[in-house]
């Protein structure tokens, strides 16, 4: 089960994950995600993920080549020791760090 | 069809019988019970040997009798219809009792002999409000036989199929016997009418649950079939031949979690004497991955012939599959690997999979070969880094997919990494073969009876100088 709670402040939207994000409940996420314009930035706050598997990380991924698309950046936070391991191990970390330092 | 000409014979036999026992009723009481009871056993031996369907058709005789005692008094009508309600009940299908419309047909009618048996208890034969409350009663069962074909098969009443014939075989012989009274029989076939809507609507619910029943298993069926079908392909696929290379072994193995999967090994002799290993695990699992899984093998196939080195050749998939990927939303993780087996030296790159271990012969330490990098599909014209190691005899490198780092036992506990590392230390020196079949072992006992949750799939690399060895899948 995932629950998430999206907070707007200012032109950031702070998307909070609570739960498992795996093949389902991505179509939850997706359906906070999707919609997402005409912000400057959209953070992910982790804090409350206990896992997250491939569909998880594609979720994500699709988040971050909507954020190129729409204009904005992304950025991952409070992610746990094995949720960072892994999203380290697939580079998604680094694919956001080139992004925002603009290698397209 | 003897059968049905014994059926057809024992019906008739019943019916008689069953008249008989009505016309008994009718002029003794003390009769009935006696009367019931054979009918009731004659209605079940019917049933052992023959079918249901005419057992239910005959089960309309206590009815007839029930409407003999609509002339007697309201004790002796319920008991009549609780024989009724009995044989009924015993003779339907068990699934009818747990459909509502099974019940409220029998609240229906108990209501309608209630109201009839009032009207006509304290009415006088032949006034013109008892005919008004006949004819009142006979629209009434209609329309209630007609609403309950609706709601079960949404159609009207088919008159071939309801049995009616049985009605006015009955009836006939009923109005022999009451000859002398004609309005039991409007009140008989009232009642006729409404039973037979009691075979309508349960053959009706039968019929709808067997023809879902059907369509169920014929999709599942065909599923299956198809899945079996994709399944072969892909194992034909990835159970390429192992190259024969001097101066070590390579083995590999991939066990689908759902018999399909978007794990993925490959293998390539390279002009230039080099061993080119890939290994891949897209994301997802069953027929999705499966399907761009076999995508990232052409795409590696193709780049392995272009590519220099590892890095090379992961740019060139990336480049190859990148915009697929990036429309269906998905990617995968590859790790490549070149071994020159003169020199000892494997060069890899690495797009996003977990690293390799590498279990060194003569220290047996076993640790993971360094070196990160974004998945492909994730970022358009993407490089990737290269590095190498130097191997010595008796080395072996392990690649590996996150299934048997991530199989979970029954309290949740991941396998883990350190676990597996144990498994590589322990048997080291054994053929590569055999390494995976422990490692895939341990992993089983691991998870116990637990389904597998992911694909597992292994690579072992070994370095033997001395023996020219046949590597084996």
């Amino acid at each position: 089960m995932l629950n998430v709670k999206s907070r707007l402040e200012g032109k950031t939207v702070r998307l909070s994950l609570e739960g498992i994000l795996d093949i389902s409940t991505v179509d939850t996420f997706n359906g906070q995600t999707e919609q997402l314009s005409g912000i400057s930035e959209l953070v992910l706050d982790m804090a409350g993920l206990e896992f997250i598997d491939s569909t998880g990380v594609g979720a994500i991924l699709q988040v971050v080549r909507l954020s190129q698309e729409r204009g904005f950046t992304v950025s991952l936070e409070n992610a746990n020791e094995n949720i960072s391991e892994l999203l380290n191990t697939v580079g998604l970390f680094q694919l956001i760090e080139a992004l925002r330092k603009g290698a397209f | 069809m003897r059968a049905s000409v014994r059926v057809n014979y024992m019906g008739v036999f019943l019916a008689v019988a069953g008249l008989f026992g009505a016309s008994t009723i009718i002029f003794s009481w003390q009769k009935t019970w006696m009367y019931l009871l054979l009918y009731l056993i004659g209605l079940l031996l019917t049933e052992w040997f023959f079918t249901i369907g005419i057992v239910q058709g005959l089960s309309l005789l206590p009815i007839l009798a029930g409407i003999m005692a609509f002339h007697y008094p309201v004790g002796k009508a319920s008991f009549i219809m609780l024989a009724v309600a009995v044989t009924q009940t015993i003779l339907h299908h068990a699934e009818t009792w747990r459909h509502w419309v099974f019940w409220l047909k029998w609240v229906l009618l108990i209501i309608v002999i209630g109201m009839i048996n009032l009207l006509t208890g304290n009415v006088p034969y032949g006034s013109l409000s008892f005919y008004t409350s006949v004819i009142a009663s006979v629209a009434s069962l209609y329309g209630t036989w007609l609403l309950s074909s609706y709601m079960v098969n949404k159609k009207g009443i088919e008159w071939k199929n309801s049995g009616i014939y049985y009605v006015f075989l009955l009836s006939l012989g009923v109005i022999l016997i009451s000859f002398y009274r004609l309005a039991p029989f409007l009140i008989l076939a009232c009642l006729c009418i409404f039973s037979v809507s009691l075979h309508e609507i349960t053959r009706g619910l039968q019929e709808l649950q067997k023809r879902s029943d059907q369509l169920a298993h014929e999709l599942k069926n065909t599923l299956r079939r198809e899945i079996q079908l994709a399944q072969q392909i892909q194992s034909k696929l990835l159970n390429t031949g192992v190259p024969e290379f001097v101066g070590g072994q390579v083995a590999g193995t991939s066990i689908a979690a759902c018999s399909i999967g978007g794990d993925y090994y490959d293998f390539c002799i390279l002009k230039n004497g080099k061993l080119r290993i890939v290994i891949g695990d897209v994301m997802g699992k069953g027929i999705p991955a499966a399907m761009l899984m076999l995508l990232t093998r052409s795409a590696f196939r193709n780049a392995a012939e272009k590519g220099r080195g590892p890095g090379e050749t992961l740019t060139i998939m990336n480049s190859i599959l990148y915009d697929d990927f990036k429309a269906l939303g998905s990617f995968v993780t590859v790790f490549c690997a070149d071994y020159d087996p003169q020199s000892k030296i494997l060069t890899y790159a690495n797009a996003g999979h977990n690293l390799p271990l590498i279990v060194k012969g003569r220290t047996r330490s076993c640790e993971q070969l360094p070196g990160k990098g974004i998945m492909l599909g994730g970022m358009p014209h993407q490089q990737y880094q290269e590095h190498s190691i130097q191997l010595d005899n008796d080395d072996y490198v392990f690649f590996y997919t996150d299934g048997i780092v991530e199989a979970r036992n029954e309290k949740g506990e991941a396998f883990r990494l350190e676990r597996l590392r144990q498994i590589l230390v322990q048997y080291a020196n054994s053929p590569a073969t055999e390494i995976e079949d422990q490692v895939f072992q341990k992993v089983t006992d691991f998870t116990k009876n637990l389904p597998q949750k992911d694909d597992i799939t292994m690579v072992v690399l070994k370095v033997a100088d001395d023996n020219k060895h046949l590597a084996a899948v």
